[in-house]
Formats: structure tokens, C-alpha cells, sequence
């Protein structure tokens, strides 16, 4: 996934995008397996907030994290608009995120995309979670982009002290 | 090198197939070498000759020059011309083990130095040889025969002493020309003779040539036939090597050889499914004796495949489930189809389930490698049996079984068998035996492990545990054999002296018991010093489906596994508050006679840390309190309507964890249900109280618990309930119950005496009442004994004249004497509250309210104090002191602190008093006193504990202290003097007590 402004020629990515609150997130399209509306989470007790809980998708059983609380803002009630982001198991076993409101796939060329490093601290990005990759400016709005990867890795780190092994 | 790796990769899967045939057999010969079956050299030779063949086709330079001094080396030895030696299977050991090595890294293996494995195989061949040399004749091929060639033409032979044959005569379809071998092994192992071979071979082809060799019983011949190699090797009975195509009567350039017929790897064009039937020539193999694991007729697959399979067949599983809840009440016609499928899906599932299967001896397989190799390296003798290798495990459990098994294994060489000197300086054999024993039981596999060899040594130990930090002396005193075994499950425990390379690198026991608990496992073992130790595994059959009781709290439902359930209990309306009680801040409840811990799941949920003795306390209390808030409704309600009854129900479920139990109790019992077991996700790993999760039928996700995660969490006490009701009592004596005679002497008054001061009641007759001036007395085993009333000591009403009434005699006295009773009311068990304010006076402990009556506690030894001063003359001289000592009294009981406080006092001392060896330490230290009485058992920090702290830190380490205690066994006493009592007394001797006190104070104010 190239994040970084790379000098290669226009390398254009695709992202899914999604909102949280207001804001605009994007994930690497190639990372997302399917979004599914939403449906009855298992709680799972003892775990921090940022599980959400467990749901059956055909009869397989996905680790839904929340997104609210990922990035640290506050809890909102389920609405019927919300989507599950669900990851391909090439990036981590049968996970996915809770998301407020789904947004359309759009293409962005690499060059637009700015790692974290790089960009204006603004009140999102500011909240450091270590899987925000970059910044992505669009033509109304800024989009953040995420890393699934990296998301696993810190849920897991949190609740075992350590990364994935 | 270009060769494509995929074909790589299936050469060494085979290869590894032939490695391991190969390294069981060597093993199955060096322990009888000479004895060697023919058949088993011929396997070895085989085993090594296709490994050559398709190295060298391979192009894998190292193995190939490897394996061809091996098979140089094992072609002798079946040709009888040197025989298999301890030294000679090291050797090919040790090239056995240089193939693994070479094979693990195909590509670079050419890039290893192999040449002194390969010196060292070569010396050996040279040094066999010049050995056959000096060897008569006796055996081998170079006198008798040459061995035949393609002739000149088409139609000749070389035959077997030279010469040439002619073929001419032979029917040309008769195309192949063998040489056969028959050496004497195969004379012993088919049962044949050579008469009969030759029969069978005639009749599909000629022979043209023979010789047969009196002595060795060998037999060469030259054999024409128009069968194919494989066909002759049945007919001829004899393997590929034996019969050897050397030429077919087709012209042909003179000086090639024909390619023999080995068993040549087929290679498909997917390697992914290699499909692989074994030829018929196998088919021999299956009449020769085989311990070790048979191949049947088996297909190669994939794992992924396999994977997928069982995955189908959980979710066809849950659909079933759903289909059967859907099912309710529809028409029979649908109910039976429905019916059919359950069946199928459930005998589906099963047999899929079995695919996974492999048998144990998969991993058995190992050890005797890996015990031989340690043997020789540790210089130990240690022989070891396996058996049940047949039963078979899920191919995951096995795989994940694979490590803690060899850690256990390399223990047991390592620090269970001893050297032979000194297992013979025991009196035991010389060899050690390690016995590996695995079978079906209670729907589990068990494992043992045994070994004849040294035994858990308790006294290294605990010498260890307290290097390391990991209990307290105090903790280890107290510790029953069976928990000092588990002290090596602690992490970070390892008696090995210098960590070696063998065991003990820290891996320790923690990780294997971790890892056989992850499999669902459990990890028992049993030892007996100088004996050996026993180690025993119970795994579950799969992790895959699981029969589990399904329950629900709140709004969800979990699912425990069936295995660990052992009943269920039901408590309704008024039984939820009088059966469930409380001992040492937990709740429990009595099931039959044994004492069941209690967890509520809706407590443990509702918090993550886990608990700790302040929480399972306050959850007792608030339940407790709810029950109470109940009660007092029900009363009032009671006032109103009799009938009122408050319906409530409690369910719980008797779990067991190992040999423990403690009872779940959950809002509802929903069912049984046979689920398919997803593994917890990876990011939830640490959450001790889940061991996965499932689907239910209804499509919602359930989470399944971990039962020992729960106890845990809820910070169960198993070690209160195993030591049973002692346990129990104690807290009992910290919660004050005592056992109270509950007795009447006049007619108003309630006495109360404590069962530990009494030691029996006599019945006796008023009339056989003796007087003596203004004294009474009766005849008690043929003593004469004082007989007291109350009424002369206490003011109390007279006591009552009955025909027949008792006397008690209490204990630990100095003189007969009994007190009178008139009527024993009960044996009461209850809180004693004793209220000492209320009424005063001397010879009562105090008063309380027993029965709902007021009831008096006389002190027994102070009223006869009173009525027979004179006893006791001798006590009253040491009052005057110039400052009363000061005596600090330890002691969690408030009854005996009152009792023994009021002694001290009567005495003339002064008493400080605390209730635990931790405040006792703290008062000690704030106030001065003179002489020190502690009880031993007591919370947070007992009588041990506490004077070894004053012995070692206090501002007064040489204070006298009297250890003042329940515990009459000389080990008890032997360990308070050692901790730094001066002074033992039994409690409620009271004589003895002060006598020692008296002593004590003598000598301080010296």
C-alpha cells in the first residue's frame, strides 16, 4: 500500500471510504473483503471497548472492533446505517470495524496521499492511533487513511501486551 | 541448480517417509543386531537405494554419495559378508541423521560440507571389507558364481560360472532375462524351499542357469520369462533388487545397462495432489511382521483440502441446527426428511472428523530415538515401551502435543532415571524403564507417562521454591505432598543445577502444563521419591464439536462444555437463603457432604480484574443482604397472608475443574446442544474465562467458557473445600462458632460450657451422692470426685433434684471434681457473642443470648478456684511485683482472648491484646511488654510467622513467648520452637499456663 509520496508516476489507488461522525476515512479497497449492514453483535465480557463484540457472518464467526472507540471518541447508539467493514484474511484473521455511515469508492493517485508524519496536525489526526497511515486531500474534504493491519495490532497489543505473534 | 522446486518439495516429503523407515528399523536392530531379519536389511537397502535413485536423478550431489555408502555398507550386510555392529548402526545413524539435515534445505544441501560423515562412512565400508577378506568364503558372492551378463548377441548369456548359454531354443516371447538371488534369510521367511521356487518360476518362464550353494543356502539363478519385472518379483517372491532384469533379448549396443527396476518415485504433473498407489510388490510387505504403523492403501492430500472439508461440515452442522429449530411442529412427512438429514450431517461430520485423525504413534514414533541419543549421552541406561500407539488424536492436538511431550520425555531421562550405579546401589535394575501408554477412556485420551527412576525429591524442592522466591517457608510447612508436586508447575521453576541442553533451559513444566491446557487438556501427575514418577495427560478427542450444556445470563447465552458438567441443582423459594451459606468470604452450598464454592456468572462478567478476596466478599455480603431484605418482606407480608410464600428459584451447575468442583449459577438452563467450536479469535487470547465461540441455532454467536478461567477469575478457593471441613472449622473459628453443652442446674438459668473444656458427662444418681462434712461427692471410675453446684458459687437459683442427673467433668484439672447438672438441655453450634459487661462476676466467662435465651458461660476453672482455694495455695504468692507484667496476648478468637485475658488478669498481669500476628507485630512494637502468648492459627499472619518476624526484627528479638495453641502434634510443636517459641501450651491448661507464665516472669525479674 503506498502511502508514502513516492515518486513514482500516477500510481492511482482505490479507496473504501466511510465516515465517523463527520469525518472521512479511507481504506485500501484491496484490504476490504465485504461490508455487510448490521447485525446482532455477542458482547464478549472482560474485553476493552474497543471490541465490540462477535457476529455470524455465514456461519463464520468476525471479531467486530468499534471504530468510536479506536479512535477514542465517544460511544454513539447503533443506527441502521451503520455497516460492518469486514477485512480479508490476508491482513488479519476474520476481523472488521464498525463504521457510522459508508461512503462511496473513489480513486486517488498516489501522489495526493500524505503519511502522518507529513501532514497539518488537525483535531482527528491529532488523536494519535498508530493505524492512521496519512492524510489524503480530496476535492472538499480531507480524507484519513487507515491501515487495517495496524489496527489488529494495536487491539491486540492492548489486550495481550504484546503484537500478534 | 534448475530443478523446480515443487519437485523438490515431493522428493523430500518422500524422502522423509524413507528416513523414518529407515531410522525405526536401525533402531529395532541395534538392540539384537545378529538377530536382523532378513527383510528388515532388505527395507533399510531398498529405503536407501530410492533415495539414491532419485537424488541422483535430482542431480543432489551430497545426498546421493551419502546414501550410496550407506547402501554399499547395508548391501554387504544383506549379502551376509559383514555383520550389523553396535559401531556400524552408529554410523549409519550418524548418516541418517546427515541425510535429515541435508534434506531439510534442499536447495543448498550441495553447499554443505558433508566429508567427514562421508570419511567416516567410507572407513567403515574399508574396514568391513578388509574384515570380509579375512572372513572364510562362507558367505557372499565372489567364489562360487560371477554374475551374469548380456551376452555377445541377442540370443546369449553369460551365465553364472562364465559360460555362455544359449537362448536360442526359449520362445522369443520369453523377452526378459533375470538374474534371481535367494540368500538365507528368504528361506527362513517365506517358509519355501528352493525346490519350490524353482517349481513356480517354471511354469511362467525358463531356467537356464543355477547354482546353489550347500553351506550359505544361497541360491543364484538365470531366468527367462516373457513377464514384466513386477509379476516375476510375486512369482519369484522376492523384491525388486533380488530379481533383476539385467537384459532383454532385443538387440542391443553391447555395454548398457539396463536400468534396474527400483522402485522409481511417479511423479504426477500436480504436485499439490499427488496421487500414490503403492505398486503390488507392497503387497509382500504386508505379510512381513511390522510393529510400527501400517500404510494401508492411502491417498496423499493436501491439508488446506482437508481444512476446508471440516470447515463445510461445521457449517453444514449449523444449518442442521437451524433446520432442527425451524423444525417445531411441522408435518411429519417434512419431520422425517429432516430427520434423515441430521442423520447424515451428524455421521457426516464424524467421519470428516476422522479424516483429521492420525494415530498417536505418529508422535510416539520419536522417542525412541530420542531416548536412545540421551541414554548414550547421559550414560544411563533407559529402555523405552510404548503402547497404544493405535489410538488415534486430531492431527492439530497432535501437532501441538509434540513439544510438551518431549519436554516430559527428555524430564524423565533427565532428572527421573538415574545412572545404572546408582540405580543399582537402590537395589533396582540397572536399566531404567520410561513406559509411554496412551488410550481411550471416558470419552478422553489419556496419557501416561512412567518412569522407574528417582521420584519427585520433595526436600530440592521446596530448597528450590524458596531459592526462587516463590513461597514462604510458612506456606511450605503447610503443604500437603500432592501440592508440593505442583510446586514445579510454578513458572520460573527448574531444578535443574546448571541449565543443560537437554531440560531444564527454563522451558520449564508451566509451559507444558500451559500448552496441554490450551488443547483443552489436563496435566496430572503423581511421584513417589526413590520410585519413580508418574505423569498422566487427559486430552479431549477433538476440538472441533463439542457436547456442551447451553445457559443463559441476562440476554445471552454461553455454552459449557459438557465434560466439565456434573449435575445440576435447583434451589426454589426458601432453600435460596437457608442453603446457600458462606464460609471464609465465599459463597457455598452443601452438596451432599462435600462443601461446593459458589460463582455467580453474572458477577464474574460484570467484572473484568479478577477477584479477589474483598470481592468475593462483598458479593457474598450483597447477596446475603438481598436474602435478608427477602426474609423480612416475607415475614411482614407472612403477617398479613400466611400463605404468602416469595417465589424464588437459584440454578446452578456443579462444574468440575481437574478434581475440583464449585457450582456456576447462571439465570437460566437452556439445553444441551452439540456445537461447533470456533476458536476464540487471536486478539482475545488473554480473556481467561473463553475458551472459543460458537453459532447458534438461531444464527446469534455464543461464547463458550472456560471453566478454569472462571474459577479463576472468581478467585475460588479449591484448597478450603479440599481440606474439607477442617477448613471449614476454621474459619468457624474465626467466625466465632463454637460448640456449646447447653445445660440447666436450677430451674431459672441457661448454661452454656464450651464441648473443647469438657471431658465427659456422667449420669448419675442423686441418692449415690456422697456427703462429707459440707462437701459432695461421687465415685467416678473408682475416683472420688468433688461434686459442685452452681448455686454455692454463682448466684444462681438451687439446683434442681432429679432422681437421675450429671456431672460433668471437665478437662485438663489438677483434682477430680464435676459439676452438677439437672437436665442437658443440647449441644448448641453457634456465634458465641459474649457479653461480659452485662453480668459480672467472677467464675463467668460472660453471658450471651443462646436459643434466644440468656444464657451463663461459668468459667469452670475459676469456680473451682473458689471452692477449693487450698488447691491452689501455692499460686497466690507471686502477686506482689513491683510492676505487674505485661503480657501480650495474640490471639483471633474473641472468646478464648477474653478467657485467657481474664486468667492473665486474675493473675495480676496485665494484658495487651491483638488479634493477628500483624497487629501483634505492630502493638509489640508500639508498647512494652514483658513476655509474649500467641495462638498459631490465625488470619493474615499466624503465630509461626509472627515470632520469627519478633526473632529477627523486632526492637526486643529475646522477648520469652508462649506459643498457646489447639495443635497437639509433636511436628506442630517442633515447628513453633524451631520458629522461636520458648514456651508450647495446649490450650485451656490452664494450670499449666499460668505455671508457665509464673516461670516466665521469674525470670525476667531476675
Amino acid at each position: 500500500m503506498a502511502l508514502e509520496k513516492t515518486t513514482e508516476n500516477q500510481e492511482i489507488i482505490q479507496f473504501c471510504t466511510f465516515r465517523l461522525r463527520s469525518q472521512l476515512f479511507g481504506v485500501n479497497i484491496l484490504e476490504v473483503k465485504e461490508i455487510d449492514r448490521l447485525m446482532p453483535f455477542t458482547p464478549v465480557h472482560h474485553a476493552p471497548s474497543e471490541v465490540k463484540g462477535l457476529v455470524n457472518i455465514r456461519g463464520q464467526i468476525y471479531l467486530i472492533l468499534d471504530l468510536s472507540a479506536l479512535l477514542e471518541e465517544e460511544a454513539q447508539e447503533v443506527k441502521p446505517e451503520n455497516r460492518l467493514l469486514i477485512f480479508k484474511e490476508s491482513i488479519g484473521e476474520s476481523f472488521g470495524i464498525l463504521v457510522d455511515r459508508i461512503g462511496d469508492v473513489i480513486d486517488v493517485a498516489s501522489k495526493q496521499i500524505t503519511t502522518y508524519a507529513e501532514s497539518s496536525s488537525d483535531k482527528i489526526v491529532a488523536k494519535a492511533g498508530s493505524f492512521k497511515t496519512g492524510v489524503c486531500q480530496l476535492k472538499d474534504e480531507l480524507m484519513v487513511v487507515i491501515s487495517a493491519a495496524k489496527i489488529l495490532e494495536f487491539v491486540h497489543t492492548k489486550m495481550n501486551g504484546h503484537a500478534a505473534v | 541448480m534448475a530443478v523446480d522446486p515443487e519437485e523438490l518439495a515431493s522428493f523430500a516429503e518422500e524422502v522423509e517417509e524413507h528416513l523414518k523407515v529407515l531410522e525405526d528399523e536401525f533402531l529395532k536392530i541395534e538392540k539384537a543386531p545378529e538377530q536382523a531379519e532378513k527383510n528388515s536389511i532388505n527395507l533399510l537397502f531398498r529405503a536407501a537405494h530410492t533415495i539414491k535413485g532419485c537424488a541422483s536423478f535430482l542431480d543432489l550431489r551430497n545426498i546421493t554419495q551419502v546414501t550410496h555408502v550407506m547402501e554399499t555398507l547395508l548391501d554387504k550386510v544383506r549379502n551376509d559378508q559383514i555383520v550389523l555392529t553396535g559401531p556400524l548402526v552408529d554410523g549409519l545413524l550418524s548418516g541418517l541423521d546427515t541425510l535429515k539435515m541435508l534434506t531439510a534445505d534442499l536447495q543448498n544441501c550441495d553447499d554443505e560440507d558433508i566429508s567427514d560423515v562421508e570419511a567416516m562412512l567410507n572407513e567403515l565400508v574399508t574396514s568391513s571389507t578388509q574384515k570380509e577378506e579375512k572372513v572364510e568364503t562362507k558367505s557372499g558372492l565372489p567364489t562360487p558364481i560371477t554374475p551374469p551378463q548380456a551376452g555377445p548377441d541377442a540370443n546369449t548369456v553369460v551365465g553364472l560360472n562364465g559360460q555362455e548359454i544359449d537362448l536360442s531354443s526359449i520362445p522369443v516371447s520369453y523377452q526378459n532375462v533375470y538374474f534371481l538371488t535367494y540368500g538365507p534369510g528368504d528361506w527362513k521367511s517365506l517358509g519355501n524351499t528352493p525346490e519350490h521356487v524353482i517349481q513356480n518360476l517354471a511354469q511362467t518362464g525358463k531356467v537356464v542357469d543355477m547354482v546353489f550353494h550347500q553351506e550359505t543356502s544361497q541360491l543364484w539363478m538365470v531366468f527367462v520369462s516373457a513377464a514384466g519385472p513386477e509379476i516375476i518379483e510375486l512369482i519369484a517372491q522376492t523384491d525388486a533388487d533380488k530379481a533383476v532384469l539385467f537384459t532383454t533379448r532385443k538387440p542391443r549396443p553391447v555395454g548398457e545397462e539396463t536400468p534396474e527396476p527400483a522402485a522409481a518415485p511417479e511423479k504426477s504433473s500436480s504436485p499439490k495432489l499427488e496421487v500414490k498407489v503403492k505398486t503390488p510388490s507392497k503387497s509382500i510387505e504386508k505379510r512381513e511382521p511390522k510393529e510400527e504403523i501400517r500404510q494401508k492403501e492411502s491417498i496423499r492430500i493436501n491439508v488446506e483440502l482437508l481444512d476446508h472439508l471440516m470447515r463445510l461440515a461445521g457449517e453444514l452442522v449449523l444449518v442442521r441446527n437451524q433446520q432442527l429449530q425451524a423444525m417445531g411442529d411441522a408435518d411429519t412427512a417434512l419431520k422425517h426428511t429432516v430427520q434423515r438429514l441430521n442423520n447424515v450431517t451428524s455421521e457426516l461430520q464424524e467421519t470428516i472428523m476422522r479424516t483429521r485423525m492420525q494415530p498417536v504413534g505418529v508422535l510416539f514414533n520419536k522417542y525412541p530415538r530420542i531416548v536412545r541419543d540421551l541414554g548414550k549421552k547421559l550414560s544411563k541406561q533407559i529402555e523405552l515401551e510404548i503402547s497404544g500407539n493405535e489410538v488415534e488424536l486430531d492431527k492439530n492436538i497432535l501437532e501441538k502435543l509434540a513439544d510438551p511431550l518431549t519436554h516430559l520425555i527428555r524430564n524423565s531421562c533427565d532428572h527421573g532415571i538415574e545412572p545404572p550405579h546408582e540405580r543399582l546401589a537402590s537395589g533396582k535394575e540397572p536399566v531404567g524403564k520410561i513406559m509411554i501408554h496412551a488410550f481411550h477412556e471416558g470419552g478422553q485420551i489419556h496419557m501416561e507417562i512412567r518412569d522407574n527412576g528417582r521420584g519427585l525429591n520433595h526436600k530440592k524442592i521446596k530448597a528450590k521454591a524458596l531459592e526462587r522466591g516463590l513461597k514462604t517457608e510458612a506456606e511450605l510447612e503447610r503443604m500437603s505432598d500432592h501440592e508440593v508436586n505442583q510446586l514445579i508447575l510454578l513458572p520460573g521453576f527448574s531444578t535443574a543445577d546448571s541449565v543443560s541442553t537437554v531440560s531444564g533451559r527454563g522451558v520449564g513444566m508451566d509451559v507444558v502444563k500451559e500448552n496441554i491446557s490450551s488443547l483443552g487438556g489436563v496435566l496430572d501427575f503423581d511421584s513417589r521419591f526413590g520410585e519413580g514418577t508418574t505423569i498422566r495427560i487427559r486430552l479431549p478427542l477433538t476440538l472441533a464439536i463439542l457436547p456442551s450444556l447451553i445457559v443463559g445470563v441476562g440476554e445471552l447465552k454461553y455454552a459449557i462444555p459438557q465434560v466439565n458438567v456434573e449435575e445440576l441443582i435447583c434451589l426454589y423459594d426458601d432453600q435460596v437463603r437457608s442453603k446457600i451459606e458462606s464460609a471464609g468470604g465465599q459463597e457455598v452450598f452443601r452438596l451432599r457432604d462435600k462443601l461446593l464454592p459458589l460463582v455467580r456468572l453474572n458477577e464474574v462478567f460484570n467484572n473484568s480484574t479478577p477477584f479477589g478476596t474483598r470481592e468475593s466478599a462483598k458479593i457474598c455480603d450483597k447477596y446475603r443482604k438481598i436474602q435478608t431484605d427477602i426474609q423480612k418482606e416475607t415475614e411482614k407480608r407472612k403477617q398479613e397472608d400466611p400463605t404468602y410464600q416469595h417465589a424464588q428459584s437459584v440454578m446452578f451447575a456443579s462444574l468440575k475443574v481437574g478434581a475440583h468442583r464449585f457450582g456456576l449459577i447462571v439465570d437460566r438452563i437452556i439445553g444441551t446442544e452439540e456445537i461447533v467450536v470456533k476458536p476464540v479469535h487471536n486478539a482475545l487470547k488473554g480473556l481467561k474465562c473463553f475458551s472459543g465461540a460458537t453459532v447458534m441455532g438461531d444464527g446469534s454467536v455464543a461464547l463458550i467458557l472456560d471453566v478454569q478461567g472462571i474459577a479463576k477469575h472468581a478467585n475460588v478457593s479449591f484448597e478450603t473445600i479440599h481440606a474439607g471441613h477442617q477448613e471449614v472449622k476454621r474459619d468457624l473459628h474465626m467466625d466465632e462458632k463454637q460448640n456449646l453443652l447447653l445445660f440447666r442446674a436450677g430451674k431459672s438459668e441457661q448454661f452454656a460450657i464450651p464441648l473443647a473444656v469438657i471431658k465427659r458427662v456422667e449420669t448419675i444418681e442423686n441418692q449415690q451422692i456422697e456427703r462429707v462434712g459440707d462437701k459432695e461427692y461421687y465415685t467416678v471410675d473408682g475416683v472420688s470426685t468433688l461434686v459442685l453446684r452452681l448455686e454455692h458459687l454463682l448466684k444462681v437459683s438451687p439446683t434442681v433434684e432429679n432422681e437421675n442427673m450429671f456431672l460433668l467433668l471437665p478437662n485438663h484439672i489438677k483434682r477430680p471434681f464435676g459439676i452438677l447438672l439437672s437436665e442437658i438441655i443440647d449441644i448448641e453450634e453457634t456465634i458465641v457473642h459474649l457479653n461480659s459487661k452485662s453480668h459480672v462476676e467472677d467464675g463467668i466467662v460472660g453471658t450471651s443470648l443462646i436459643r434466644k435465651k440468656m444464657t451463663i458461660l461459668p468459667d469452670i476453672y475459676r469456680l473451682i478456684e473458689i471452692a477449693e482455694p487450698s488447691w491452689f495455695a501455692d499460686k497466690n504468692e507471686e502477686k506482689e511485683t513491683k510492676r505487674p507484667l505485661r503480657i501480650l496476648l495474640v490471639e483471633d478468637s474473641l472468646f478464648f482472648r477474653q478467657l485467657v485475658s481474664g486468667y492473665f488478669e486474675a493473675s495480676g498481669y496485665e494484658v495487651i491484646t491483638a488479634v493477628d500476628g500483624k497487629e501483634g507485630f505492630e502493638v509489640f512494637e508500639k508498647e512494652n511488654v514483658d513476655l509474649i502468648v500467641s495462638d498459631i492459627q490465625m488470619p493474615h499472619m499466624d503465630g509461626v510467622e509472627f515470632i520469627r518476624k519478633v526473632r529477627n526484627e523486632s526492637h526486643n528479638k529475646r522477648i520469652p513467648a508462649i506459643a498457646l495453641t489447639s495443635l497437639k502434634s509433636d511436628r506442630d510443636k517442633d515447628r513453633a520452637m524451631r520458629a522461636g517459641f520458648n514456651y508450647y501450651e495446649i490450650k485451656l491448661e490452664r494450670e499449666q499456663l499460668l505455671q508457665t507464665v509464673k516461670e516466665c516472669s521469674s525470670h525476667i525479674h531476675v
